[in-house]
């Protein structure tokens, strides 16, 4: 509770300097810094942010990062570098300076994509990155409109199967986490939809309210509001565990599908070649940002859930999903 | 709900805090709108964190004026300089900037700053009349959308000109540039030469900003000499009663159809301006001086746009479903604050959103009460000698468009679309097809490609529904009225020989 | 003899190179293919684009040999609409009530002379090589000779105060952009200049 308290008044504090003097902090360059006295008070580390300003990644990014800046005594920049799907950001990531004043958004399995196609010349793969730790998850989910057939996640998949290619599935866009997690679903459990992509995840979910579309899959988080409002109704979490969003609702293992968990997680990363030491003191800072109330309220306000994995735990993680979805990304670029 | 609530939204505004981070957002969203860059949805992301210390309340009444004082910075520089701060002042700058070059940038921005605040009045008069039936918006399925952007090419003919085939090879350019990047609906990447950049495609706000701002630099610098300053004489600051009749019913029309534009999902901003100015054009009895500083022109497009950004954020109140990319973060502001956008919103904190409903009128008003003085300090900007301006105005095109996505790539892209621009003025091309084609051609495909992909190839879900089939009707009325029209016009022309019109002769 | 033709010489050219970057535009396009299991191809949109380009450039050309034809001597300069054929020269009432076609782009842009093309050339080059140099020398320095070059060599300014200004503008426009606004503007990538703090 003080912790939010002192973040308020830096915050108020910020905004009254800001207006006030149109001026607030200090300019400074970015020199290398050793990896000793990592990071030198008053430099400037840039999070790179590979979406667009107001895009999820970006509003979780500026939660967490005034946290972080907090603890490190550096200043902290949320830089949004869009394009390409992300690749354009990641390249800039991969490529930076391997100082530990350059880090971004590696979420897992979204990144996997970026680089096992080969056809978006990405400049990088998993040996690029050393991972930092991730600050959150989102779980995946299967929604339906509230008014539809379909009562239950065994209902769905038993039309899918009646009539193969028939029933329709919203995305948020082509070759992104959704389209990738279906055609693991299709794959694992030998189903066969009909994959329409959209330009967003609103679009996505606005084609599930009007009825355009059968059923959706995807973060918890893009369905949030219309499952509380009831427009919504979600079928299964392809979990383990149930989400602490949407307790009610089963998970895939408990209504006899046999489907890894597909949750998203929000993992930052450093270019390959840091210093063990700058890796571990921006950790550190990770993990004290992740664990702070502030912090912690504002992630589950965005149905993020916060989530502590370290370094380590994020790299095993990173190889595992690769694993599993390398073979079913060459099929799925060629395909639909 | 209804117009009581409203009122007590109004009650809740008025206080003075919440009026002081009202005013304080509409500073800091137009302080930052001026930057070519820095879009209404960019300032407000740049600002969140701003807001982080206050209430829900307060949080988002501010982040809603930053909103509009960033849409208002945008058309500042579309008048001033031709530089749309963002795609969708493209239609204030066609007239903005011949109203300025003429020395009337005062009036042009007091009758913006007039028309704006009619278009968010009347769009949360439409919002309280509206919202509850805002689940029909969501019956314009692919199919409807990729009618209505076809609908939208109809408008090339108002932008056209003298000669078709410009307009056409404008239009078609437009076309193709839109077609760079990744296809949406098979996935193969389309012109661009391998290079990651281009794989979503060309950035519309680069381009706009290099067809209209560096071409017009690059035109006056062709000029010279540059030695001699020659500022722009700055006649009269406040609008003259003609002007003020001349853009009333303008605004109510725009601000019409603004608000239904706003509610379809995709909220195509830029086009719905372009929209409304074309329909000006249309209705005019002074059509010839469209393009040359007539106040209709300006009036319609800002009514529109601001209609808009209001009843775009009916589908966010109402449905949780944000339509555009700057309602997304309204959206992200309101999850971050706690509060889900919905309906719920109207059952669990009513008394937020229906303030946040009444500060969207009070930020407009406090806009405008701020900008009738400070036109002065804007057109104070026309002052500077233009040896200087032209540099200042190259650096800020510069800093902006590197700004976007922090990519050198987009600078190029900015001056490729100048030298284009610049070249297709030179041989008297129309610009404002290439843009239109540019925002209409992704819209067009993707909606074609995903209405099939629903349908499983069947064409006929185009022909479904009352939607659909009205649309259609529109459509072939539109295209009738369009080419048949003109060649009655030119068989006329064949038979009379009367003297010139002297409309025509004031040229 | 410039003066002339010039202007007739650049619709030719533009003319042509719509026609032939339209037919580039299709026949690429048609290579992404055209169909696709539910209905049309990746390569359908940019074919129609491209044809579109091709044709308004064939409109173009004829109207262009038109002109030739009817309009002798050759037309004055900056006034190419006058050889276009005749589309509402003269207007009744009634004419123009149904006629859109009265609104030309408003700008007559008079045609550039050998300095006018020096001028643009020299804000073009500037631009494009700041562009591809701001990833090694850094936004400050970059702006700086950007400035300074459009000053002193299309401006006309004197050398000091051209490099005075420049500088001065690429450091408070830096100033407002990382300090102020918190967006990160690109540092050199050179060793030397970085340690400059560039």
């Amino acid at each position: 509770m003080k912790k939010l308290t002192a973040l308020t008044t830096t915050a108020l504090a910020a905004a009254v300097a800001l207006a006030l003097t149109g001026c607030g902090g200090q300019a400074n360059s970015s020199t290398a810094s050793k990896a000793a006295d990592f990071p030198k008070a008053g430099s400037t580390i840039e999070w790179i942010v590979p979406s667009a300003a107001g895009a999820g990644n970006d509003i979780l990014a500026r939660i967490v990062a005034p946290v972080m800046q907090e603890d490190l005594g550096a200043n902290i920049k949320v830089v949004n570098k869009e394009g390409g799907s992300q690749v354009v950001g990641l390249n800039y990531v991969a490529n930076a300076k391997a100082d530990g004043l350059t880090f971004g958004n590696t979420n897992i399995p979204s990144i996997l994509g970026r680089y096992l196609d080969p056809s978006k010349k990405a400049a990088f793969d998993r040996s690029s990155f050393t991972p930092i730790g991730s600050f959150a998850t989102n779980s995946v989910v299967i929604g339906v409109n509230k008014d539809s057939k379909y009562k239950s996640i065994k209902e769905l998949f038993d039309a899918v199967k009646a009539e193969p290619g028939k029933i329709t599935v919203g995305t948020d866009s082509r070759a992104g986490d959704d389209h990738i997690n279906l055609r693991l679903l299709e794959n694992q459990l030998g189903l066969d939809f009909n994959i329409v992509h959209y330009n967003s995840g609103a679009d996505k979910v606005a084609a599930i309210v009007s009825g355009e579309t059968d059923f959706a899959l995807g973060g918890v988080s893009s369905f949030f509001g219309q499952y509380k409002a009831g427009d919504i109704k979600l079928l299964t979490v392809v979990e383990n565990d149930p989400s602490p969003f949407a307790p009610e609702v089963p998970t895939m293992k408990s209504a006899g599908y046999d489907v890894e968990p597909m949750a998203s997680n929000f993992a930052l990363s450093v270019p390959a070649k840091t210093p063990k030491e700058v890796v571990a003191r921006l950790e550190a800072a990770l993990k004290k940002a992740t664990e702070t109330p502030a912090v912690q309220e504002k992630l589950k306000g965005a149905a993020t859930a916060p989530a502590w994995k370290s370094s380590s735990d994020v790299a095993k993680l990173w190889e595992e999903r690769e694993n599993t979805i390398k073979p079913v990304i060459d099929e799925l670029l060629q395909q639909k | 709900m209804g117009f009581d609530q409203l009122l007590g939204g109004l009650a809740t505004v008025f206080t003075p805090e919440h009026l002081l981070f009202a005013l304080l957002g509409c500073v800091l969203g137009m302080l930052v709108g001026v930057l070519p860059g820095f879009g209404p949805a960019a300032a407000v992301s740049l600002l969140i964190p701003v807001t982080f210390g206050l209430d829900a309340t307060s949080a988002i009444i501010m982040l809603a004026a930053i909103l509009y004082g960033a849409a208002y910075g945008g058309t500042t520089t579309a008048v001033l300089l031709r530089i749309p701060g963002e795609a969708s002042s493209i239609a204030t700058t066609l007239d903005g900037y011949q109203m300025a070059k003429k020395g009337r940038g005062g009036p042009a921005l007091v009758i913006a700053a007039l028309a704006s605040f009619v278009g968010g009045l009347i769009g949360v008069i439409g919002f309280v009349v509206v919202a509850p039936f805002s689940r029909l918006a969501l019956e314009f399925g692919a199919p409807e959308l990729f009618l209505v952007s076809l609908l939208g090419f109809a408008l090339i003919t108002s932008f056209a000109g003298s000669n078709p085939a410009k307009a056409l090879l404008s239009a078609a350019a437009g076309l193709a540039i839109a077609t760079v990047g990744v296809d949406s609906g098979v996935g193969i990447a389309r012109f661009t030469f391998d290079m990651p950049e281009l794989f979503d495609g060309v950035g519309l706000v680069a381009v706009v900003m290099g067809v209209f701002g560096l071409s017009e630099v690059l035109g006056q610098a062709q000029k010279g000499p540059l030695g001699v300053p020659s500022p722009l004489k700055v006649a009269r600051l406040l609008p003259t009663r003609t002007d003020l009749q001349r853009s009333a019913l303008p605004s109510l029309r725009g601000s019409v159809i603004g608000f239904f534009m706003g509610l379809l999902p995709g909220s195509p901003g830029a086009a719905t301006s372009l929209a409304s100015y074309a329909a000006e054009k249309k209705l005019s009895r002074r059509r010839s001086e469209f393009g040359k500083g007539a106040v209709e022109g300006i009036a319609g497009p800002e009514a529109a746009n601001n209609a808009l950004a209001v009843s775009s954020m009916i589908p966010l109140f109402t449905l949780g479903i944000p339509t555009s990319a700057t309602v997304a973060i309204m959206a992200g502001a309101f999850t971050m604050n706690g509060l889900i956008p919905g309906p719920l919103l109207f059952r669990d904190n009513p008394d937020v959103a229906w303030a946040i409903i009444a500060s969207l009128i009070v930020g407009n008003l406090i806009l405008l009460i701020l900008n009738v003085p400070l036109a002065r300090v804007w057109i104070a900007v026309l002052k500077v000698p233009f040896h200087y301006l032209m540099a200042a105005i190259l650096a800020f095109m510069f800093l902006g468009t590197y700004s976007i996505n922090g990519s050198p790539f987009d600078i190029l892209i900015m001056l490729g679309a100048g030298v284009l621009g610049y070249v297709f003025q030179l041989v008297k091309v129309p610009l404002t097809p290439l843009v239109l084609g540019l925002i209409l051609g992704p819209m067009l495909e993707e909606n074609f490609q995903r209405s099939l992909a629903l349908s499983l190839g069947d064409y006929g879900v185009f022909m479904e529904g009352p939607i659909s089939l009205t649309l259609i009707g529109v459509i072939v009325v539109a295209i009738l009225f369009g080419a048949v029209r003109p060649l009655i016009a030119s068989m006329l022309k064949k038979k009379s020989h009367i003297p010139v019109a002297p409309k025509e002769l004031a040229k | 003899m410039q003066t002339l033709n010039a202007p007739v010489a650049l619709e030719w050219t533009v003319a042509s190179a719509a026609l032939a970057g339209g037919l580039a535009v299709a026949g690429v396009g048609a290579g992404y293919g055209l169909t696709n299991t539910s209905g049309v191809g990746a390569g359908f949109f940019p074919t129609v684009a491209g044809t579109l380009m091709a044709l308004a450039g064939v409109l173009w050309i004829l109207q262009l040999l038109a002109a030739r034809r009817t309009a002798e001597p050759v037309p004055v300069a900056g006034d190419v609409r006058e050889s276009v054929p005749p589309h509402h020269e003269s207007e009744s009432a009634l004419v123009s009530l149904l006629d859109d076609d009265n609104s030309d782009e408003p700008d007559v842009a008079d045609f550039p002379d050998h300095q006018g093309w020096a001028r643009v050339g020299i804000i073009v080059g500037s631009i494009l090589l700041a562009a591809l140099l701001l990833p090694f020398l850094g936004y400050t320095v970059v702006m700086t000779l950007q400035l300074g070059t459009i000053l002193y060599f299309v401006s006309k300014r004197k050398l000091w105060i051209s490099v005075a200004v420049a500088i001065g503008a690429a450091l408070a426009s830096r100033l407002v952009f990382e300090v102020w606004l918190g967006t990160a503007l690109p540092t050199a990538s050179i060793e030397f200049l970085a340690g400059l703090g560039l």
